[in-house]
């Protein structure tokens, strides 16, 4: 079929931050596919050269204002990879507790405030409140649920200011685990059937490419806070070779560089884990998944909106399972046997020249966090993957294979599924400012 | 239970941004009738602090494209008359779009007022630009007259 397409889309609504669609097709042969990234770059990186050693877990929360939780467990976990320090139980029990917290506040906003308005035919989430109010209560909800666990644990939303270098500088009283755990149970039983009915009548475009499916694995549990890296078509990478798997490129139309396997694009993120490690989810997420029709794999990357759901069950379920844990164990304090390490602590053991690797899953995909730290105690380099910057080239790659089965729609069929399926891995291309614009006449 | 907050917003990583932020930090050495609460970057999570309160003093950078450092007062629904942005998305989802979400779920805002300074730069740096810091004393005043 000969045919001439021009698709340019400024500014995709509904992800975070600014990222462009261009698609140029010359009679039927497609010319250009390109998912421009047109924010300008931070720097984060070269921000962190010459701090101190505990500091960046607190800076690097400030790269994103959904995934703090997030960069500061990545970044914790690289200092303390460096250091050879190994947190206590409890830390890690808190630690994973707040780090499932996240993922189900993003995911929340994700499935129902930018993915759920493509379903109703509504613009945004603004209209779709008016119609459908029972549905953001609902998602809003879930949400503070999730913001609360994440204050409790964490000292602050979005950017927690307790999570240090080998512990927390406050640890939650058992009654504030108490009232969660009622919460996150009454939520489960209530606001997770409605969710799963709602998802399971929405119908998905059908489109499948497959590709590299790339998370992380871990022998004993649905791997989020560590494991080594799995891809479903490489095997086995330890994090501290991460370098192996993600090679990052810069590509000229896009700030963000992008990051690919050594053979070709891969995906991470909810459906990668899905298709990974389905088998260790928790029994909810498992039913959760069935009543969906999510079966791995699936080479469906409309379907990582699907995989997200099937991820807050299991986010619900195994804080309730840590919360369990803990309140069994009794909730410590450890500052007299451990010496937590912050930002702001005035006297700092001293170290020796040494590097670490923090991979930690978060709600959009692996995230990696690389230090290294000098005989003088301040970082000397700094390296940090975000799953986004993973995701763009095989966004790209997916466009690139379904713009021609699709050329005979209406344009404005193309386009909209075009950012239907952007929005579907959920990019997170920045945080930015969030004043107010305002035009007074 | 009466609950009056002063809710500070913006990123304290982007220059004039970091007003609301900046402004709570100094309140806290004041004595008010009123709870301060640091908004900082929060989006969508606004919308239960807001409802939590019976009143609420904003006080947020605001692009009106008047002089760097002017400062106006308005309510939430004078700023409700407004469009949303259309680049909707949850880390730039700011307040008038939560107000707006908080509208179509029948929420009222008539005791929410928001006080405003014009920015002159919103480039990476933690401090203010000198018209901005200098409007700080003014804010803090009219902050006190607003909950007195």
């Amino acid at each position: 079929m000969s045919k001439d397409l021009n698709i340019n889309v400024h500014h995709v609504a509904r992800v975070e931050g600014h990222g462009n669609i261009v698609i140029d097709v010359k009679n039927g042969e497609l010319k250009t596919v390109e998912l421009q990234i047109v924010e300008a770059p931070r720097f984060f990186e070269a921000m962190l050269k010459g701090r101190r050693y505990p500091e960046p877990p607190q800076i690097t929360a400030r790269i994103c204002g959904i995934c703090a939780v997030g960069h500061t467990t990545a970044s914790l976990r690289g200092l303390e990879d460096a250091l050879g320090i190994e947190p206590s139980t409890q830390t890690l029990l808190l630690r994973k507790a707040i780090l499932e917290a996240e993922t189900l506040q993003s995911h929340v906003l994700h499935y129902y405030f930018l993915v759920a308005p493509d379903f109703f035919k509504a613009s945004s989430v603004i209209p779709l409140a008016a119609s459908h109010p029972e549905v953001i209560q609902r998602a809003l909800r879930m949400k503070k649920l999730a913001d609360d666990v994440i204050t409790v644990i964490g000292g602050r939303h979005p950017h927690p200011i307790s999570m240090v270098i080998d512990g927390f500088t406050r640890i939650p009283t058992e009654s504030e685990i108490r009232g969660l755990l009622t919460r996150l149970k009454e939520s489960l039983d209530k606001d997770i059937p409605p969710t799963l009915e709602l998802f399971a009548s929405l119908k998905f475009p059908a489109f499948e490419r497959k590709t590299d499916y790339v998370s992380l694995k871990h022998p004993d549990e649905y791997a989020a806070y560590d494991g080594l890296i799995y891809s479903s078509e490489t095997g086995e990478t330890q994090p501290r070779d991460y370098k192996n798997k993600v090679k990052e490129e810069v590509v000229l139309h896009s700030s963000a560089k992008h990051a690919k396997g050594p053979f070709k694009p891969y995906m991470v993120g909810a459906l990668s884990r899905f298709n990974n490690n389905h088998d260790q989810l928790s029994p909810a997420a498992k039913e959760a998944a069935k009543k969906l029709g999510l079966v791995a794999p699936c080479h469906n990357p409309f379907l990582i909106s699907a995989a997200q759901v099937v991820e807050s069950v299991h986010n619900l379920e195994r804080m309730i399972y840590y919360f369990e844990e803990l309140l069994g164990r009794g909730l410590k304090d450890e500052s007299t046997v451990r010496q937590t390490l912050a930002g702001w602590s005035a006297k700092l053991p001293a170290v020796k020249k040494c590097w670490g690797v923090g991979a930690v899953e978060v709600p959009r995909g692996i995230l990696f966090h690389e230090y290294r730290i000098d005989d003088d105690g301040l970082i000397s380099g700094a390296n940090c993957i975000i799953p986004t910057g993973q995701n763009l080239a095989n966004i790209e790659a997916d466009m690139r294979e379904l713009v021609p089965r699709i050329l005979d729609k209406p344009r404005e069929e193309i386009t909209l599924l075009l950012e239907m399926l952007v929005r579907a891995y959920d990019p997170c291309i920045s945080c930015s400012a969030h004043l107010l614009k305002v035009d007074f006449v | 239970m009466s609950r009056t907050l002063v809710l500070g917003l913006g990123n304290t990583l982007l220059k004039d941004d970091g007003l609301g932020v900046k402004v709570i930090e100094q309140l806290s050495h004041h004595s008010l009738p009123a709870e301060i609460v640091n908004g900082a970057t929060l989006g969508l999570s606004l919308l239960e602090i807001l409802k939590s309160a019976e009143r609420t003093v904003v006080v947020d950078a605001v692009d009106m494209g008047r002089p760097p450092g002017t400062l106006v007062r308005f309510s939430a629904e004078e700023l409700l008359t407004l469009p949303e942005s259309r680049n909707f998305s949850l880390h730039e989802i700011g307040l008038l779009e939560v107000l707006k979400i908080g509208q179509s779920l029948n929420e009222d805002f008539k005791n929410v007022i928001i006080i405003g300074v014009q920015p002159r730069d919103l480039t990476y740096g933690e401090e203010l630009s000198p018209e901005v810091e200098a409007r700080i004393p003014d804010v803090i005043e009219l902050i006190k007259k607003e909950v007195g």
